[in-house]
């Protein structure tokens, strides 16, 4: 009964037995030694063992999906990281460069020296440090951020400062300060221009054109020493940082070099070189150039301390890395099931077939033949379902970094109806379609239904969120590793070879004489 | 030099755990070229167990079988199997054709076993096909057969590879009276034309009497070698 019904359902699925035939013909055609010979007809086997061929195609399709399923998440992966890391190598400097003793002077010296080094495109000076911000008409100090003394030239070319800054050309020369200097009409002095962090402020409520006092250090009081007084200045929010980055966005403000130097009462000296180089990834070798040939006042801690980008985003780094390990396992786990699968499959088969095995060895063929049989259709299994996997996960990333059109994604769904509807429509009615017709129409709508569901995923909308402008890119892309699909392409063949091993010698290993008796 | 197969003392037990299960005890044979011999006895007194043996698709207990004097069961696996494929030729009373193929391929398939060319065994099995009477039913698979028809599909088999014995296990024991006829002409005519050395296991009386020689087996051994004239 069971049966009868196995064999009712097979009926809808010729097309696939025909592919599989197509394929399986074509090569023991080629290699018609009978080890081949009987490996394809056992795969494609209808009639009584249809439901043998079935669960043969059900094999294929488990590798297929595995292969796929790792292939598509760790393309999403890796293009996730590879596109953040893009996206802040492209604002962060690659290496800094500071001093054990903090402040030196004679820095552009250093800086043409770094930039002699090669690989280098460029080097900056920068003061950096950490101020308490108190905006004007507020009691209290807001917060502390970062104040970056730049000079703005030299920092574009290292970090494209202007770029993340709308409406901006210099920290000293703006309207908002000429108007602020109006308001003050002489009774307070304006020391600069500041560009703020767009998140900050937010955060302390000021736009372009209010006051900011940057609170730099506290001085005795005149009258009372015993007490302290905060050193003031004025400065003039003329612009906002939005980089993307959020620690930045929300930690960082800039002002002038000339002007952080006066700040700081450190005329001529600076306590950070950044460094920008041609490719990123030498970031190491150019660091120890760096490390060998500039030299701070000599004596102890002449050499200078490098950070490249590599260890300061190490954190970051770490943890796309074992989440692509955790992720990669319980993908591996998939493909593992499908070899299972492909196990068991090949073990029904060993006992479906016993008796053959026996005629077959009753006319003479050996042990390692009957053993070849099974290893050959555990292998065919593995290559046809790496090689749909790959071919299947390769169009979804593809379909995923290529960006035309945004469609509805259950367009896909309904596509996929045509061929469903085509089925039950032939079962009733005799449509002029045979097999082959049949499947290309299913590759095809497959395909089809593929292009709309595997859309690029715009950031703009995950789960309600706008992710966009957390990572600053505006869809998830994707990178394929070709020797990752390689890889696992070989290990998921091979571990199907492995499937194959166990019954393949518990077939060889058949008593030809009690195998002909088996019913 | 007439002699095609001897068989000495030949043993074969099988065993269930602790108890011996004797089934040949001490058969002693010769088989002459082109000779057809019958084989008869009761159910279960060894006669298959005995041409497995004489296929050397089992191995003996005890006792030695010589082909043209060579001691098959010194052989190696390999060895014995590549006899088996070139030398014997198989016919079973439920034909054991391959399901999945077609007649045209399970003629082939001995030939492929031995590594001929896909194209020269096909050729010939097309040729036996042709001489069993099958020339139009090539493509056809087993289930498509009938029992008769079937039944010559597995003798053409037998033959691709111009073995020197065939070794039939009751090769019309499953046929109708008249079907059973036709396939026992066509095993005398095989033998006249091809001077075939034949084995025939059967429970058929007429088959047994058509042959050279009737050997009987009673508690696994020859009892009587009887003339099949004085039948």
């Amino acid at each position: 009964m069971g049966m009868a019904r196995l064999y009712r359902t097979s009926h809808l699925t010729p097309w696939l037995r025909h592919g599989l035939v197509a394929i399986l013909y074509s090569s023991s055609r080629a290699l018609m030694k009978y080890e081949w010979f009987i490996a394809s007809r056992y795969l494609k086997s209808r009639r009584k063992q249809a439901f043998i061929s079935i669960i043969s195609i059900i094999s294929v399709g488990g590798v297929a999906l595995g292969i796929a399923a790792v292939i598509i998440v760790v393309s999403t992966l890796d293009g996730f990281s590879h596109g953040l890391k893009e996206k802040f190598l492209a604002n962060e400097a690659h290496i800094i460069v500071r001093s054990v003793h903090g402040y030196f002077p004679n820095y552009q010296g250093k800086i043409g020296q770094i930039e002699g080094i090669e690989g280098v495109v460029a080097a900056s000076p920068v003061i950096i440090s950490q101020l308490a911000i108190q905006p004007q008409g507020s009691e209290s100090i807001e917060a502390t951020i970062y104040i970056k003394g730049i000079d703005l030239q030299q920092e574009d070319r290292v970090t494209g400062f202007s770029d993340f800054v709308d409406d901006f050309a210099e920290f000293n020369q703006s309207r908002f300060i000429n108007e602020a200097q109006r308001r003050f009409a002489g009774k307070e002095t304006i020391t600069g221009g500041i560009v703020l962090g767009y998140h900050i402020a937010r955060k302390i409520g000021v736009v372009p054109g209010d006051v900011l006092r940057l609170i730099s250090k506290m001085v005795q009081h005149p009258a009372n020493p015993e007490s302290f007084i905060p050193l003031m200045r004025n400065f003039v929010v003329v612009g906002l940082y939005q980089s993307g980055f959020y620690i930045h966005d929300n930690a960082l403000g800039f002002i002038d070099l000339r002007t952080a130097q006066k700040l700081y009462q450190k005329p001529d000296q600076i306590n950070v070189i950044e460094v920008r180089l041609v490719n990123a990834e030498m970031a190491s070798t150019v660091s120890d150039q760096i490390k060998q040939d500039i030299r701070f006042n000599p004596g102890l801690g002449a050499i200078p301390i490098t950070i490249t980008w590599m260890e300061s985003r190490a954190d970051f780094f770490n943890a796309f890395q074992l989440e692509k390990i955790v992720t990669m396992v319980v993908v591996a786990l998939i493909i593992l099931v499908a070899v299972f699968n492909i196990a068991s499959t090949l073990i029904m088969m060993v006992m479906e077939k016993t008796q053959d095995i026996g005629i077959l060895r009753a006319m003479g063929a050996s042990k390692q033949g009957i053993r070849k049989i099974f290893i050959l259709q555990g292998g065919v299994i593995g290559i046809l379902g790496s090689i749909l996997g790959t071919v299947l996960g390769v169009y979804v990333c593809w379909r995923l970094e290529f960006l035309v059109g945004n469609f509805p994604r259950w367009y896909g769904l309904l596509i996929l109806l045509v061929p469903v509807i085509l089925q039950v429509c032939r079962r009733i009615w005799p449509l002029p379609i045979n097999a082959t017709g049949l499947f290309l129409i299913w590759c095809s709508a497959v395909g089809l239904s593929l292009y709309f569901i595997a859309q690029p995923i715009y950031l703009d909308n995950i789960l309600g969120k706008n992710l966009s402008s957390v990572y600053q890119l505006n869809r998830l892309p994707v990178k394929i590793s070709w020797t990752f699909v390689v890889l696992m392409n070989l290990l998921s063949m091979a571990t199907c070879w492995l499937a194959a091993l166990y019954p393949a010698r518990k077939a060889s290993h058949l008593n030809p004489v009690e195998a002909l008796r088996h019913e | 030099m007439n002699k095609l197969i001897r068989v000495v003392d030949l043993y074969k037990s099988y065993y269930d755990e602790l108890t011996e299960l004797p089934v040949l005890r001490g058969i002693d044979l010769e088989v002459k070229r082109a000779e057809t011999i019958a084989i008869v006895g009761t159910s279960g007194v060894g006669k298959s167990t005995l041409l497995h043996l004489l296929g050397g698709l089992d191995r003996p207990t005890k006792g030695k079988i010589f082909y043209e004097g060579e001691d098959i069961f010194a052989l190696n696996d390999p060895e014995l199997d590549r006899f088996r494929n070139e030398e014997i030729g198989f016919v079973f009373q439920f034909h054991h054709l391959l399901p999945e193929s077609t007649a045209l391929e399970n003629v082939a398939m001995p030939g492929l076993i031995a590594r001929q060319k896909s194209d020269v065994a096909q050729h010939r099995a097309k040729e036996l096909l042709d001489y069993v009477g099958l020339g139009e039913r090539l493509e056809h698979r087993p289930s498509e057969l009938s029992g008769g028809e079937r039944q010559r599909v597995a003798i053409a088999r037998a033959l691709i590879n111009h073995p020197k014995v065939v070794l039939a296990d009751e090769p019309t024991g499953n046929l109708d009276q008249k079907t059973s006829e036709a396939v026992h002409d066509l095993l005398w005519t095989l033998n006249d034309q091809f001077s075939q050395t034949f084995i025939i296991v059967t429970h058929n009386q007429t088959l047994a009497q058509r042959a050279d020689r009737l050997i009987q087996l009673v508690d696994g051994q020859v009892s009587d070698q009887v003339d099949s004239l004085d039948f």
